[in-house]
């Protein structure tokens, strides 16, 4: 390629361009927005269902509920507590709505239901003929000594049908049992709240916000907080993930860079292996920013992994420089290899830059932009700054590892036997849980599913989806399904539905009933009629005549009439603008008989959604592997131009692909597409590997020092992956331990292949 | 709860000075508690009568009472309907023919004040009935007069004052009146003596 000599000026045009490009990328790196959005890596969504599922997971109203467990205290003080904290919350206005189960929450609720009845009751009119009304103060009358009589003669006069009861009678009632006014955990010690923010479930830093405001209204401190739901592993990610990206990085970065003193005992040389890393990764964030108009803190924690992979471009041509040779001829007789190092490795990250998903396309920015900056930057800059002194550090002892070459039967018999193993085990291979996806600790989501028991939230798995183009005709074509679902409850083929439209009935059904209750003075002769002979006080019932007239006078009820009660918000979650379509919800409630339901009507069944919305995406992702393949084994063709060098090169690190992957399902991992993605990583890695240990050799010196060079990439890459899998953060932790797994098979299995 | 001479004693002392009550008349609260903090168990009949605004004429509500040391109380309502109501702490259990309710006390301030006036007289437990209410106490040994005002605001919103009567350890009536005008009126019907 080019020699490079002294009275050159290219290298000085290099260092000057870089300087340039550093500058540039560290005042971008200045305006950077790190975010945290956990939806970014999500999948993408194919179909309408899929969309609405995911928004559903981002920002549904399920997705803003915090959920609130007060405990250590005894059960007055808890209960206490949970009032002033409901308080407190409802006074912040960062919450939609506080629920702990105490009569504070729920009076605008009964106030709402109440002024609303004869629109919101289906057949109020019916029981307001003298014969109906008379049965009805009959019964009454009965029920007024009794206990609940106290409750009934306040609303008797306004409501002698009942019509309140039958309204609240037909909410879905799934609330956790009470103790001293408010609602407790079954065992009585723990205190529970229902919190709905205002901030969207994956907005870490609105979720942070109302989360310290929970925490801050703890009156004291002996009374223990547990928190649970999406915003709160919204903002455990955030934190995690900040915290974690730091210390991995500065983990690995100390381990490596103690590794490399350890070989050159030069700091000199040291810090020049080090320029490359730091360049890639200063450049490779910038572009990430400017691409992306942010950078994701997970991509921030990946670019930790940068560094086990471009320390080694320039230690490469360090440590195979020869006695007394200049670090610039070195590299120079190292390059092609080194080059066909750096391009897989970038086209691995090309692949990922193509997927739908915004976080794996910024990791993919990251890491292709990165591995260029840094192996240009070995290539014209740090032979600049070596100048031409020799650079070959003392020469080690190296292991010969031609005993490996033994072993090659050995791996073909291992990897036949993965891959067996992986054909048998297809069925569980891959995760086919979108919560999985999430990436949340296990730690939290068990917490979650318990609070979440306790609350009597039930676990929706089906549901209806009624769509319309404007959201009269949604409501209208619910509104229908009501009496079909009504037969399949009793049916038994489910236990129950929550239907919006008991809440909000369309305007059209709205205008049927107040159109058919009668008017004043029939309704008047009706009740009078009723009334004789019983022993009610003369006008007695005159709120009631009133307030029929109001309602009559007043017309529909309006979704802004629900805002600010518990209700509303739950119209806000079952009746929801999709693009340009409204659709209205039905959560179903213990489907026992999933065919006779999906005979009547069409059902939404979201973990078999969920399951084809990750089959979809990880068919994208093997899609984008087999292309990022290609386009490596294409490379590799035209560097090394010939085919049984391609086959010596490929197949080494194909064979340590099927062998890790085995690893990894056999210590329990399942598959998802953070996996695959670190396959593209173990790949590049491994042709590295596999390249170098194929490199012809002039004599056993420059044999040894290739393998030592090997040998010290090996172990910075172990080192920056290992630490990697150390992460909580599960995205983190996949690539750690796939890359890992997956280095060492390769060196072991490039080692055992490679030319003696 | 008092209990040994030296502290009725005291106790005699104390509320004879604070209540102003005639010093030669040494049946007072102190000592209505105490005697009633004797009694261990007790099964009584009851007629109730309800005043209700919305009625023409009151309400008969007939069935027998008991209580057992030192926090379990039962309504039984015979007639004209079926109703069991059972206190036992804080746990409320409400039967009648349809259904069986259980709620805790202070979800409902008007049924748990109703409860704790009773049951907290029937206990002998003055600290827990004053923490309820403001009481007043009239009369003497044979025919006492115990007049309840609600101290908490909500259970105020539903009831204006509760009226115990009787006579020594024996609770012999019981007058509720609502805030809304309703009223009811308990005859408690001691059997054999």
């Amino acid at each position: 390629m080019w020699e490079i000599s002294v009275g050159n000026k290219r290298p000085l045009l290099a260092v000057a361009l870089w300087l340039v490009v550093l500058a540039f990328s560290a005042w971008q790196l200045a305006r950077t927005r790190v975010i945290a959005d956990l939806g970014a890596f999500l999948p993408p969504s194919a179909t309408p269902a899929q969309q609405l599922l995911l928004e559903q997971m981002k920002s549904g109203v399920a997705s803003r509920a915090l959920l609130v467990a007060l405990g250590g205290a005894p059960e007055e003080r808890l209960a206490a507590a949970s009032g002033s904290i409901a308080e407190e919350l409802r006074a912040s206005g960062l919450f939609a709505a506080v629920q702990n189960g105490g009569a504070e929450g729920l009076r605008a609720d009964r106030e709402a239901l109440m002024s609303h009845r004869y629109v919101l009751s289906p057949a109020a009119a019916e029981r307001f003929g003298a014969q109906p009304l008379r049965a009805a103060l009959e019964s009454a009358l009965a029920e007024l000594g009794t206990q609940a009589g106290s409750a009934l003669r306040k609303v008797l006069p306004r409501d002698p049908t009942g019509e309140l009861r039958r309204i609240a009678e037909r909410l879905p009632a799934a609330a956790p049992a009470k103790r001293a006014g408010v609602w407790f955990s079954a065992d009585g010690k723990r205190a529970l709240l229902v919190a709905e923010t205002l901030a969207g479930g994956f907005d870490a830093l609105g979720q942070e916000q109302a989360i310290r405001t929970i925490r801050e209204a703890v009156p004291t401190t002996d009374i223990t907080l547990e928190l649970s739901g999406a915003g709160v592993f919204a903002a455990a990610s955030r934190e995690a993930i900040e915290r974690e990206a730091w210390l991995l990085s500065l983990v690995s970065g100390a381990l490596v860079l103690l590794l490399m003193l350890r070989v050159y005992r030069r700091p000199r040389v040291v810090a020049l292996c080090f320029v490359p890393v730091v360049s890639g990764l200063v450049v490779g964030v910038a572009a990430v920013s400017l691409a992306f108009g942010n950078v994701h803190a997970i991509t921030l924690g990946f670019g930790a992994t940068l560094i086990g992979e471009a320390v080694d471009y320039p230690s490469y041509a360090c440590l195979n420089a020869a006695p007394g040779e200049s670090l610039s001829r070195a590299l120079a007789r190292i390059w092609p290899t080194l080059r066909l190092a750096v391009l897989t490795t970038a086209l691995g990250g090309l692949t990922m830059l193509l997927s739908s998903f915004a976080g794996l396309a910024q990791l993919g920015l990251l890491s292709m932009s990165g591995v260029l900056v840094a192996g240009l930057v070995t290539r014209e800059v740090v032979p600049a700054l070596a100048g031409p002194g020799a650079i070959a550090p003392r020469a080690f002892a190296v292991p010969s590892l031609v005993a490996l070459r033994r072993l090659a039967p050995l791996i073909w018999v291992l990897a036949a036997g993965a891959a067996v193993f992986l054909y048998l085990s297809s069925n569980t291979l891959w995760e086919d849980d979108l919560a999985a996806m999430n990436p949340v600790p296990e730690r939290l989501k068990a917490a979650d599913r318990e609070l979440r028991r306790e609350l009597g939230a039930p676990d929706i798995r089906h549901l209806l989806v009624v769509r319309a183009p404007d959201r009269e005709a949604a409501l209208e074509r619910a509104e229908a399904l009501e009496g079909k679902l009504g037969e399949l409850v009793r049916r038994g083929v489910l236990r129950g539905y929550d239907l919006a439209t008991r809440y909000l009935p369309s305007a059209a059904e709205q205008k049927r009933r107040l159109a058919a209750l009668p008017d004043p003075v029939s309704l008047r002769k009706n009740l009078e009629q009723a009334l004789r002979g019983l022993p009610y006080q003369r006008g007695a019932f005159e709120p009631f005549l009133r307030e029929v007239e109001e309602a009559r006078r007043r017309g529909p009820l309006a979704a802004e009439d629900l805002r600010g009660t518990a209700l509303g918000l739950k119209l806000d979650a079952l009746v929801l603008r999709t693009g340009v379509e409204w659709a209205v919800l039905v959560p179903l409630y213990g489907v026992s008989d999933t065919r006779a339901l999906e005979s009547e009507v069409p059902v939404l069944d979201l973990k078999a959604e969920s399951e084809r919305l990750l089959a979809g995406y990880r068919r994208e992702a093997l899609r984008l592997s087999a292309l990022g393949m290609a386009v490596i084994v294409l490379a590799l063709a035209l560097g090394l131009r010939r085919a049984r060098g391609v086959l010596q090169v490929v197949l080494p690190v194909a064979l340590a692909l099927l062998l890790s992957m085995a690893v990894l399902h056999l210590v329990g991992q399942r598959l998802t597409v953070f996996h695959l993605i670190a396959m593209l990583l173990v790949m590049g890695i491994g042709l590295n590997y596999a390249l170098f240990f194929d490199r012809p050799e002039e004599d056993p010196a420059a044999r040894s020092r290739t393998l030592f060079a090997l040998y010290v990439t090996c172990a910075t890459t172990l080192i920056a992956f290992g630490t990697l899998a150390f992460s909580s953060n599960p995205v983190l932790y996949a690539i750690g331990l796939t890359v890992t797994v997956g280095a060492l098979a390769a060196f072991l299995v490039s080692a055992s292949f490679g030319r003696r | 709860m008092i209990s040994g001479a030296r502290s009725a004693v005291a106790g005699v002392l104390l509320t004879g000075i604070s209540s102003g009550v005639f010093p030669a008349d040494d049946w007072n609260l102190k000592t209505l508690m105490s005697e009633m903090a004797q009694v261990p168990a007790s099964r009584t009949r009851f007629v109730e009568t309800r005043h209700i605004a919305l009625l023409t004429r009151p309400l008969e509500l007939k069935g027998s009472l008991s209580y057992e040391r030192p926090n379990r109380l039962s309504k039984h309502v015979q007639s004209p309907f079926d109703e069991l109501l059972t206190v036992d702490g804080d746990t409320l259990t409400l039967a009648n023919t349809k259904k069986v309710t259980t709620l805790s006390l202070r979800e409902q301030p008007g049924v748990g004040a109703l409860v704790e006036s009773v049951r907290a007289t029937l206990a002998g437990d003055l600290a827990q009935l004053e923490r309820h209410y403001r009481v007043q106490f009239s009369g003497h040994r044979a025919a006492w007069r115990l007049q309840l005002v609600p101290r908490d605001a909500q259970v105020k919103g539903a009831v204006d004052s509760i009226v115990l009567a009787g006579a020594a350890a024996r609770l012999k009536r019981i007058e509720i009146a609502e805030t809304g005008g309703d009223r009811s009126v308990m005859t408690i019907l001691h059997d054999g003596k």
